[in-house]
């Protein structure tokens, strides 16, 4: 296994300060490219990744401004629905055998092929299988959810008799392969980019995962940015006319399917930059449909004692979407569902709605008072706030939230609507990425944040020292000294060279246990009092990289270029990156090996 | 039977060290006001209506594949995140003073922050 790179050239020659001999200096850690974007002249395309809906949008060179692009029925928007139908149906429709089918046509399976038709599975997307949300998934869900070796989550999919395992990332990269195609076919060229928008709650795992999906989509670069920034954007071209010179603070608030994005974004005249940003993954809009359904099927075992099947479910579960969406203009409705035993026929009012929904409005709350204490932003200096987002038309939500930001209004879109602000906004930042100028679309920056702090842990203490701070402005560097402790207990043979271990977590808390293991890096250290210099980078596209520059030597040793697990973790891990994983336990065994923790200086 | 934790003291190395680890990244010895190119008595409009002009110089978006527009945009981005907090601007200010008197002693000339306090442990 390679543990050292080839020496970088000595630069600079600086004393010590604490009189020590003058050691030599790498030269700064750039390691890989910081900015990796496509050549001048390739096509990027705004993707609406959202839980239920996919929207494309694009730069028109010849309306000069970005439109959405329609799929091959016409329609603007596309289901997020991927169904695996067995091969004789498929073959019969004029496809190939194993071909899955994508988007309203999938959505036709839903019914027949239940076990084979996956919908909703962003929220899981990049999800260890002992996270409650999967479980939470799997009460609602016709197909089976398992547990792959990675103990990630996986779906398991019944076609043509077999069971297969797709992982939520696959059929994701399924859904972006057919909006590819669809975007090259509708455009007439080559698209070799996307901007896909994201939950701003996302880890930075399941933004490998989704970067990993366009990857396997065909797509060269993609740039992952939060709904809420995306929203912002849209926002941005939709307002009024505003005096240049002042900087507009917005509070950017999305509501999907599942998910929650808040973000409170800065706009000047040519830079939108998220001061902060805060989001609730695997809870949103579609959790009002699990309580209309718990309602609903409540509601049966008092009529009639009737027994619902797992398909009865289903129809009760979209019954409940169409009655949440009816009941945003309406003050009531009646609808009737379909059942195995019969018709069920149910009033609704949007009173009884609210009542059932009463603490969901309660939760959705929390991320703008997020947002607003880590933005260190008043409530009076917020001078709009957009909602965007199909969860947003709830009268109670815009109630609740007008009443949080008093004489600040709720903004309106004017020409987008509502649902199409976040495609709107990726689409912009697309043709931003492609470098287009026209008249509509000026030149501009977005400049996005961290979503998670970032820090190592500190062995002394057993809490996570943060080294870059949530809401941290991207690219983004920082480095830090650490100082090896070396065991207490003298070794009783030859110790071999010493390896200091360390952990580099994600989240906000000081607490391991709460936050995400991101890597566990280890180098030797010739002797044990010296010290190691770790710096994290971390890129526009959210890429961390971290080397670990041990200056004991003459020569400094870059013990690695580490790139994050793009995201089987365990194999791209091991193989070949130039640092050891520790964990296995061949490392510990050793006596004196390791150093006793890190101290971490500065 | 853990080591003892040295506890960090507030002293004049505590503070050098994380200067050189700072302009370690830099690769120059170049203070925040000076990257961001503004007075150090700038306030902070002044100082975002300035990140913001200079973001869009060298943010790796409007420079795509250039890494020294790239490195600088980190280096601005550090210097801003520092003194935007008005915290971490005092602490920030108070260490360029130590170093600055130790550095040279007998000379006032600095491009530094006006001094405010004269911290006790530049008096050597």
């Amino acid at each position: 296994m390679p543990t050292a790179m080839p020496a970088p050239t000595p630069t600079a020659e600086r004393g010590d300060e604490r009189g020590r001999e003058p050691m030599t200096v790498s030269p700064e850690p750039s390691i890989r490219s910081r900015s990796p974007s496509l050549p001048p002249g390739s096509h990027y395309i705004g993707i609406d990744l959202g839980t239920t809906l996919l929207r494309l949008c694009a730069y028109h060179p010849d309306l000069q401004t970005v439109r959405f692009v329609p799929n091959e029925r016409d329609k603007r928007k596309t289901p997020c629905f991927v169904a695996f139908p067995d091969d004789i149906e498929l073959v019969e429709s004029g496809r190939k055998a194993c071909d899955p089918v994508v988007g309203e046509e999938a959505q036709r399976w839903l019914f027949k092929y239940p076990k084979a038709t996956v919908f909703s599975w962003a929220q899981l997307v990049g999800l260890k299988f002992d996270d409650e949300r999967v479980a939470f998934y799997q009460r609602y869900a016709p197909y089976r959810l398992v547990k792959d070796k990675y103990a990630r989550v996986c779906v398991e999919i019944e076609h043509d008799g077999r069971q297969k395992h797709y992982r939520p990332e696959d059929l994701t990269a399924i859904l972006l392969t057919y909006a590819r195609q669809n975007a090259e076919q509708a455009l007439r060229h080559p698209i070799t980019g996307s901007v896909i928008t994201v939950p701003a709650g996302y880890t930075l795992l399941q933004r490998d995962a989704t970067k990993e999906a366009a990857r396997q989509a065909g797509f060269q670069h993609a740039r992952l940015i939060s709904n809420a920034a995306a929203a912002a954007i849209a926002f941005g071209f939709d307002r009024p006319a505003h005096p240049t010179s002042v900087t507009e603070y917005v509070l950017s608030f999305n509501l999907g399917a599942a998910h929650i994005d808040c973000a409170v974004v800065g706009i000047d005249e040519e830079v939108f930059e998220v001061l902060a940003s805060a989001g609730d993954v695997g809870f949103g809009a579609a959790d009002v449909d699990v309580r209309l359904l718990m309602h609903f099927v409540q509601d049966l075992s008092k009529q009639s004692n009737r027994k619902l099947t797992s398909l009865d479910l289903l129809s009760l579960r979209f019954g409940a979407e169409k009655i949440k969406k009816a009941l945003s203009t309406a003050d009531s409705i009646s609808h009737t569902i379909q059942l195995s035993s019969g018709a069920y026929a149910m009033t609704m009012t949007r009173e009884l709605l609210e009542t059932l929904c009463a603490d969901f409005f309660d939760r959705c709350l929390v991320p703008i008072q997020q947002v607003l204490v880590e933005a260190k932003m008043d409530i009076t200096k917020i001078s709009k706030v957009v909602l965007s987002g199909g969860g947003s038309h709830f009268p109670k939500l815009r109630d609740r939230i007008s009443s949080l930001f008093p004489g600040n209004h709720i903004y309106d879109f004017a020409l987008i609507d509502k649902h199409k602000a976040v495609g709107y906004g990726a689409g912009i930042e697309s043709a931003l990425l492609s470098g287009m100028r026209s008249p509509n679309i000026t030149n501009y920056l977005l400049i996005d944040s961290l979503s998670f702090s970032l820090g190592i842990l500190d062995t002394t203490t057993n809490t996570i020292k943060t080294l870059l701070k949530r809401n941290t402005a991207l690219p983004a560097q920082t480095t830090v000294t650490l100082r090896p402790i070396p065991p207490t207990t003298p070794p009783t043979s030859t110790p071999p060279a010493p390896i200091a271990v360390i952990k580099l977590y994600e989240g906000d808390t000081t607490d391991p246990k709460t936050c995400h293991l991101l890597a566990t890096l280890s180098t030797p250290i010739p002797t044990q009092d010296k010290h190691i210099t770790l710096s994290i980078d971390v890129d526009v596209d959210r890429t961390v990289l971290v080397t670990l520059v041990s200056d004991e030597t003459e020569k400094n040793v870059r013990v690695t270029d580490y790139p994050m697990p793009v995201f089987d973790v365990s194999e791209d891990w091991e193989r070949g990156v130039g640092v050891t994983v520790v964990g296995a336990g061949e490392r510990k065994g050793q006596a004196g090996g390791e150093v006793e923790g890190m101290e971490i200086q500065d | 039977q853990k080591p003892t934790r040295q506890l960090p003291s507030f002293s004049r190395q505590c503070f050098s060290n994380r200067f050189i680890s700072s302009s370690r990244i830099c690769g120059a010895r170049k203070n925040h006001y000076q990257t961001l190119d503004v007075p150090p008595s700038a306030d902070k409009k002044a100082l975002k209506a300035q990140f913001y002009k200079l973001s869009m110089r060298y943010h790796p978006d409007k420079n795509p594949g250039d890494e020294e527009a790239s490195a600088k945009f980190i280096e601005i981005n550090e210097a801003y995140s520092t003194l935007n907090d008005d915290f971490k601007r005092r602490e920030y200010d108070r260490t360029m003073e130590v170093l600055d008197s130790k550095a040279s002693p007998f000379t006032h000339n600095r491009t530094g922050p006006r001094r405010t306090v004269r911290p006790y442990e530049s008096r050597d």
